[in-house]
């Protein structure tokens, strides 16, 4: 969270752009993530970012703040994008196994050891075979790593949920990888 | 390797810094929408509410309509009461009985007279009783006669 967000925020709703520009350059990372990780692919997550993010500027008038974390919203935005792309494709059937040509993931930060590369292909792969609710919980409590509460917030469920959720969807995933090895 | 550790390094992942600058620049170049006012935001909650409390209208409507009708209507459905339709059949057989005693009565008035008679047949077998056998098997001679006549009459 930035500091003085809510002010950043009420000067973005008033149109100014500097304080847009500084919750996109905070938040970008992550909702990239959160898109790549459910789309698996990146061209197909840069668009669909790109939507959230024009969304957000577009409806920041109408955002009201009530003890949610900013990052909610933006997620929330971005869970509907996700819905809306998939309810346009007919059928999505995830890559089962590993197809390292078929998709790239991003250089910039990533380690360029191959065998760990492949090795989130495969996680990412087998995270797209769980639920959406699966899916929501163990990218934002594993690969953002927020606490029980902030995901609770974020996925609009109880602490309680979350943690049952975030239970079952280790296991499953645990199974799946297990089924690759 | 531990799975979690691998969920970690997914963290690594990062976008583009040529696409972030380029999706910044055309986001910040848009227009914001305007603010929306309070009374398009209640019209917006409202909308499921109205669409419930419609349906649910015109759901009353036809599943009540015949009651409603019946209500309203200046037909009433008399023929759905039980009791009305006993009575209406009781009277039906009257009127037919009325109907063919005023018949033969306005048709001829030999007839009418033989069809009084053969109503009155028990009365006059009584009173006959007592008479000899040759006048009561006379009687109904002509009786029966009587009776086929008006059968006949009835039957044109």
């Amino acid at each position: 969270m930035l500091d003085n967000e809510e002010n950043i925020i009420k000067k973005a709703a008033s149109g100014n752009k500097d304080a847009f520009g500084l919750l996109y350059d905070k938040y970008l990372p992550q909702i990239y993530r959160f898109i790549y990780i459910k789309v698996n692919d990146k061209k197909t997550a840069e668009d669909l970012t790109h939507q959230v993010f024009l969304n957000a500027w577009q409806n920041i008038v109408n955002y009201k703040h009530r003890g949610h974390p900013f990052s909610a919203w933006l997620y929330s935005i971005a869970r509907n994008e996700i819905i809306d792309y998939y309810r346009g494709r007919k059928v999505y059937v995830p890559l089962d196994g590993l197809d390292p040509n078929s998709k790239q993931i991003d250089s910039n930060a990533i380690t360029q050891d191959v065998e760990n590369k492949l090795a989130i292909e495969m996680v990412i792969n087998k995270i797209n075979f769980l639920k959406p609710d699966y899916q929501d919980v163990i990218i934002l409590r594993f690969v953002e790593e927020m606490s029980i509460k902030e995901t609770a917030l974020t996925i609009k469920k109880t602490e309680g949920a979350v943690k049952l959720i975030e239970h079952r969807a280790l296991k499953q995933l645990r199974a799946l990888l297990n089924e690759q090895i | 390797m531990e799975i979690l550790e691998l969920l970690k390094k997914i963290k690594n992942i990062a976008p583009d810094s040529d696409y972030q600058l380029r999706s910044k620049a055309l986001i910040l170049s848009s227009p914001q929408k305007p603010k929306e006012k309070a009374l398009i935001i209640l019209i917006r909650a409202l909308e499921s509410g109205l669409a419930i409390s419609l349906g649910a209208i015109l759901l009353l409507i036809f599943l009540g309509g015949f009651s409603v009708i019946k209500l309203f209507s200046p037909y009433q459905m008399a023929g759905l009461n039980l009791n009305n339709m006993k009575v209406q059949a009781q009277d039906i057989s009257n009127q037919i009985h009325l109907a063919e005693l005023s018949y033969s009565f306005l048709g001829n008035g030999s007839s009418s007279n033989a069809t009084i008679k053969s109503k009155e047949v028990p009365k006059a077998t009584s009173s006959l009783q007592l008479g000899t056998s040759s006048q009561s098997s006379i009687y109904n001679f002509y009786s029966s006669l009587e009776v086929e006549s008006a059968l006949e009459k009835l039957s044109k």
